[in-house]
């Protein structure tokens, strides 16, 4: 087909107008968190008189951003672990394995997809077991939370593996075990990638859940930083952007490199679901 | 039997065990527990039929709440996709830097949803850019303070929720036009139609299981929605923004455990009728197509 170029050129500036609905806000971020006081009051996308960099030192001090980032980690690499690790095992179980449980099961966790939890039990139930408030009460919620996504991914990607291959590793005499660790989960790789991003991205941004399991605020995670420091100094615009900017920048880089997977990622469990 | 060895049970155990006591049994004890006094105040917790249910149904706070879940569902489902649909077909026309673009329309659904709260409590503010916008363009008299006001504050937060997720809607689309094949394109150009006809018997029937899963996608996450709504407005003004998990989680702060417990089966029970009902609907919609 012959590119024309007058309607190429009039989408390619549409396409700029329209980033800007995404741009202009970052953009304030950005500009207010370099402001006094008084300029960035205004909330305008005016540049400011004078660069006050010197913002991001306190709000990195007051916002305990390490803190936050540290536990903000933790809980992520946690719970991409735990997903990966026990998806990856039920998908190849579920997607091998014949009978007609198997098929409810898979069902049961399919239905973890749509179905709110109730998170009050919940809370109840993690104060029984102590892990109220805890590390590793939110992860292995946040691991519930995603695994029916995990699983429902990760089988249809075993179903693309033949079956042939389980077979002649059992033959050449290899357990389960070994089949399972050492020949089935590296070849799983791709979708590995694509749980990992979605699960990642998921447990970094958590809200609600991490909301109503920590509330201690020692172990916060980064977002919440933003959360106690509106709080806080909800009318010195200046720290709120500087403290929004600092923590939207740890994925803003990330995304930089990884864009194309990320994208695909946070589709394809988004396609599957 | 060999098939059994090959495939023991004990890979099912880590998962299960973690899904079965965090999410299953929680839920299933929710059921239990709307049917009882439970409170932080008391020692014991008794069994009291359907009395949480009658004062939920009894009082017209929860009709008001479910009046806003369903509106600011439904906003967010029509226009996150349609703005996602249009995004998708424009993107996938010729254009320079369209990879640029896609990531640049991708990029708010990665930031945390108390992130672009905020940034949006200032852009909407009454002082705030969006005003001044406004007022630039000759439309001042359309200035409001649009998070403030209790008539139109659902419908701002709404608005954020659709910049936020329209992106995401637009890399489902985008993903299911390249399912279209090329070959039947330039058949249908060679055979004289127009764009529309293309779009209505070639693009529209193949994107159509795309369409149902997103929908649903939508659908199911903002009659879940808490995030947004609770950094912009906490449900306010005067509960104008109050929608179920907003409710639920105001009765948690307040200690109102059964009654909580038992608005969080409501909502559970809402979603599966609204999810059935909506597959079924977009499969007849899938086949007519």
């Amino acid at each position: 087909m012959k590119r024309q170029l007058g309607p190429w050129l009039l989408r390619t500036v549409i396409a700029i107008l329209g980033s800007l609905i995404i741009v202009l806000p970052l953009l304030l971020v950005f500009l207010g968190s370099l402001k006094t006081p008084a300029e960035a009051a205004k909330l305008s996308l005016s540049l400011p008189t004078e660069w006050m960099w010197s913002n991001y030192k306190t709000v990195f001090i007051e916002g305990r951003l390490l803190n936050g980032f540290k536990n903000s980690v933790i809980v992520t690499v946690g719970t991409v672990i735990l997903a990966v690790g026990a998806g990856s095992m039920t998908a190849y179980f579920i997607s091998r394995r014949h009978g007609n449980w198997v098929q409810y099961l898979f069902f049961v966790f399919f239905a973890g997809m749509i179905a709110p939890p109730s998170m009050i039990p919940t809370i109840k139930l993690m104060q029984a077991l102590h892990i109220s408030g805890e590390f590793i009460g939110l992860i292995l919620f946040l691991t519930a939370l995603y695994l029916p996504l995990t699983i429902v991914i990760m089988s249809g990607f075993v179903k693309g593996l033949p079956r042939e291959i389980d077979e002649a590793a059992t033959i050449d005499g290899a357990g389960s075990f070994y089949t399972f660790t050492r020949i089935i989960f590296p070849l799983l790789k791709p979708s590995i990638a694509t749980v990992t991003v979605f699960v990642a991205i998921y447990a970094w941004n958590d809200f609600l859940n991490t909301l109503y399991i920590i509330s201690d605020s020692n172990k916060w995670t980064l977002p919440f930083s933003v959360y106690n420091f509106v709080s806080q100094y909800g009318t010195e615009w200046q720290f709120v952007f500087a403290d929004l900017l600092s923590v939207m920048v740890p994925i803003l880089i990330i995304y930089l490199f990884l864009q194309r997977y990320i994208i695909e990622g946070m589709t394809a469990g988004s396609v599957k679901g | 039997m060999l098939h059994r060895k090959m495939y023991p049970v004990w890979l099912i155990a880590p998962a299960l065990i973690i899904y079965a006591v965090l999410y299953i049994y929680p839920t299933l004890s929710g059921f239990y527990y709307s049917f009882t006094d439970w409170s932080p105040y008391k020692e014991t917790i008794n069994f009291i039929g359907l009395d949480q249910f009658k004062e939920l149904f009894g009082s017209k706070a929860l009709y008001t709440i479910m009046k806003h879940t369903v509106i600011y569902a439904a906003i967010v489902t029509i226009l996150q996709n349609g703005v996602g649909v249009i995004l998708a077909l424009f993107l996938n026309a010729p254009l320079a830097g369209r990879n640029f673009f896609r990531s640049m329309y991708f990029l708010p659904c990665i930031l945390s949803a108390l992130v672009v709260g905020y940034m949006f409590t200032t852009v909407l503010h009454p002082d705030g850019i969006f005003n001044h916008l406004l007022g630039a363009i000759g439309l001042s008299s359309w200035e409001r303070d649009w998070l403030g006001d209790p008539k139109i504050a659902l419908y701002s937060v709404a608005f954020i929720n659709v910049w936020q997720w329209a992106g995401s809607s637009m890399a489902l689309y985008l993903a299911g036009l390249q399912g279209i094949s090329k070959d039947m394109l330039e058949a249908a150009v060679i055979d004289g139609t127009t764009y529309f006809q293309r779009l209505r018997y070639v693009i529209i029937p193949t994107l159509s299981p795309v369409v149902s899963t997103s929908v649903m996608l939508s659908m199911i996450g903002s009659m879940k929605a808490f995030e947004l709504i609770y950094v912009t407005t906490g449900g306010g003004p005067g509960g104008a923004t109050e929608v179920m998990n907003i409710h639920i989680y105001k009765q948690f702060g307040s200690g109102l455990y059964a009654y909580g417990t038992a608005a969080n089966v409501v909502l559970f029970v809402s979603v599966g009728i609204v999810s059935i009902a909506l597959m079924k609907l977009l499969q007849r919609g899938e086949n007519a197509a």
